[in-house]
């Protein structure tokens, strides 16, 4: 029987992967796509835990669909910033981009 | 082993792939086209747990829109010169062994959570999660409306040509 422990240790493996990607990325926009592909990861573990505990999945998901708003907003905003930072510095090696350092 | 077992492994195996296909893709387009794919597989993946809302929005929202923006920021910046220098050699390894570790923890955690040996049960209708979606969680749900009008306001803000100021 596939269990939320499934879901769970799939959502592990795809945000793992994420992460791997994130740190081993050299453009700012592999950086995104891996970012989404890490939220998506925990997307899935909300939905399974709506679905399989149960207390009150309706409101669970509706939660669920907010987030995916936030994130759709974050979404927006990294690529507008990726593409403004191209611009303006003709960099979009993710390392070129020590002027941000404090 | 049910339809919908097969299916979902079925789909996690193709979601893995395709995310790892993301990750090893050496260019930028085909690492976006394998982000779609992923998505797909996971609209699929949504669909083993019986919410068609969530495979809807799901193949929407990242299947569709993100995919394309993701797309149009590749094609408005300049391509990236194929490796660069590295910020250090070994960050690949010391990456991956430390994901991998994180991974180790996730999984042995997760087979020891005895809250998690719950089935799939039938998912709420869209019907249940609109009510709550536009009754009780109303104002949240207009809060979030604001934040995605203000956050793609901004973006326009940001990406915009300088030569205005």
């Amino acid at each position: 029987m596939i269990t939320a422990a499934h879901y769970t240790v799939l959502a592990s493996g795809l945000f793992c992967i994420g992460l791997f990607g994130v740190l081993n990325a050299r453009s700012a926009l592999r950086v995104v796509v891996a970012v989404e592909l890490m939220l998506n990861a925990v997307n899935l573990n909300l939905v399974a835990y709506a679905v399989t505990s149960g207390a009150r999945p309706a409101s669970a998901l509706a939660f669920v669909l907010l987030l995916i708003v936030i994130a759709a907003a974050e979404v927006g905003l990294a690529l507008a910033l990726v593409v403004a930072l191209s611009r303006r510095s003709d960099i979009t090696a993710i390392d070129g981009y020590a002027t941000l350092k404090g | 082993m049910s339809a919908r077992d097969v299916l979902f492994y079925a789909y996690a195996a193709l979601s893995i792939v395709c995310a790892v296909g993301i990750v090893r893709a050496r260019r930028l387009v085909h690492a976006v086209v394998w982000l779609f794919a992923t998505m797909v597989a996971l609209a699929g993946i949504y669909l083993t747990l019986g919410s068609e809302l969530m495979a809807g929005v799901q193949l929407f929202v990242y299947g569709g829109a993100v995919t394309v923006l993701a797309l149009f920021a590749l094609v408005l910046t300049r391509p990236v010169p194929e490796l660069p220098a590295r910020l250090s050699s070994a960050s690949p390894w010391v990456a991956g062994a430390s994901v991998l570790l994180l991974l180790a923890t996730l999984i042995t955690t997760t087979v020891d959570a005895t809250e998690l040996r719950a089935g799939v049960r039938p998912a709420p209708s869209t019907a249940l999660v609109a009510a709550e979606l536009f009754g009780r969680y109303v104002v949240l749900f207009e809060v979030a409306g604001l934040l995605l009008t203000v956050a793609l306001v901004g973006a326009i803000i940001v990406a915009r040509k300088d030569d205005a100021s």
